[in-house]
């Protein structure tokens, strides 16, 4: 697992602020600012940056509720910015000639296909599993998984649940439309194989073009999947159930939330193969339990 | 006299005009857009206040952005200046080189004109 400028405290702690502070704006609002603004981060800091530079980067881009408040609604300290107003357009359109009527019909088509670009993604194709491998993060956990474990009448790689201890898989995820596809977060049904509380992300780049391994890849969120293109999906939490000697907890697919064009949805994607824990469990949870 | 006050407002005022200048010249991704004006000395107060700006330029319909994926990088959204961007601007351009000139001649005058309350001098 690579670490990233974005895993420094420091931004992670600023980040933490801007998340709070984003609560005051609308989600698609809120989506777009902290997008720009860890991107800002992620391409300002490089993974081996200091605590200094880390500091003056944030410094320079501001606290974050000075940000969230410049992009809310009501009054800003910014001015808007200066545009024609309804006298301007009024005065235009009494100019009009048959080149600015040539304007208004292109600027009709253009509002058709920007209709069209918000309808189509409503159906557009979603998401589905990649080829490829289809493995655990943690070496300790592919050294001894097995494979075809029929839960769910596929292919099923399990290991032994490791409880308390950190655990991860990963696959690779394909965009088989013709729309570019932005990953945002876990959907509001995601959950890991180990307990409630984990972490998804995904590849910053294809790793079919570029060769490398799957631990040497950034993991980030959001993140672009070009129309016909894979990212690999990681997913990590830290086990907390106990399973009894025999018995199996498993997982088929992963909850994702994903923008396409303007329009925001939930998409559940199903695996080609389930990755199932199995008991008994060895080490113990946070409660003490299991051992 | 507050005139940092004052300064500050008018970089405000200006900077969404100059955003559509850079963007006019070529397409750029949000960082390289906040360096490119923070080049220019004096006129960003923060970093941050760039991307608000460019959301509310493009809700405006004077920008708009695109993901890029290049080979080897992460993808960037990149942000183009729109024909009305374009329209705006020549506007703004034609009104600043009036408006400016104005503010300049004022200004220049009043340093120029003798204080009526200056101290001629005095004898020991």
């Amino acid at each position: 697992m690579s670490g990233t400028a974005l895993d420094h405290p420091l931004v992670q702690d600023y980040i933490r602020r801007l998340e709070n502070a984003l609560l005051r704006l609308p989600a698609k609002q809120a989506v777009e600012l902290r997008e720009q603004l860890t991107a800002h981060l992620d391409d300002a800091l490089h993974s081996d940056v200091s605590d200094e530079e880390v500091s003056a980067v944030l410094s320079r881009l501001g606290r974050p509720e000075e940000l969230v408040s410049e992009a809310g609604p009501g009054p800003r300290s910014v001015e808007r910015p200066i545009l024609p107003g309804p006298r301007a357009w009024l005065r235009g359109l009494a100019r009009l000639r048959w080149r600015g009527w040539s304007i208004i019909v292109a600027s009709l088509a253009a509002l058709a296909a920007i209709i069209g670009y918000t309808i189509v993604p409503l159906a557009g194709v979603p998401l589905t599993a990649g080829s490829g491998d289809y493995s655990w993060w943690y070496a300790q956990d592919r050294l001894h998984s097995r494979d075809t474990y029929p839960i769910f009448g596929e292919d099923t790689t399990e290991v032994r649940v490791r409880s308390g201890q950190r655990q991860g898989l990963f696959l690779p995820i394909y965009n088989p439309s013709n729309l570019t596809v932005e990953v945002l977060g876990p959907g509001p049904e995601f959950i890991t194989p180990g307990g409630l509380e984990g972490q998804v992300a995904l590849a910053t780049t294809n790793p079919l073009t570029i060769g490398s391994q799957v631990q040497g890849l950034r993991y980030q969120l959001p993140v672009i999947i070009p129309p016909h293109q894979t990212r690999i999906l990681r997913e990590l939490w830290t086990s907390t159930v106990c399973i009894s000697p025999g018995a199996a907890t498993a997982a088929d697919s992963v909850s994702l939330r994903v923008r396409v064009g303007w329009i925001i949805r939930d998409e559940n994607v199903p695996f080609h193969q389930g990755f199932a824990l199995k008991g008994p469990s060895t080490g113990q949870n946070s409660a003490g339990e299991c051992v | 006299m507050p005139t940092d006050g004052g300064l500050t407002e008018l970089r405000r005022g200006v900077l969404g005009p100059c955003v559509l200048a850079l963007l006019e010249q070529r397409p750029r991704f949000g960082l390289e857009l906040v360096r490119d004006l923070a080049d220019a000395d004096g006129l960003l107060t923060s970093d941050g206040t760039v991307y608000p700006l460019l959301n509310r330029l493009r809700d405006a319909g004077l920008v708009t952005s695109e993901w890029r994926d290049r080979e080897g990088e992460r993808a960037r959204r990149y942000y183009f200046v729109t024909e009305a961007g374009r329209t705006t601007l020549k506007e703004f351009r034609a009104e600043w080189g009036q408006f400016s000139a104005t503010v300049t001649a004022v200004l220049g005058h009043s340093s120029t004109a003798p204080s009526p309350e200056t101290p001629k001098g005095s004898r020991p």
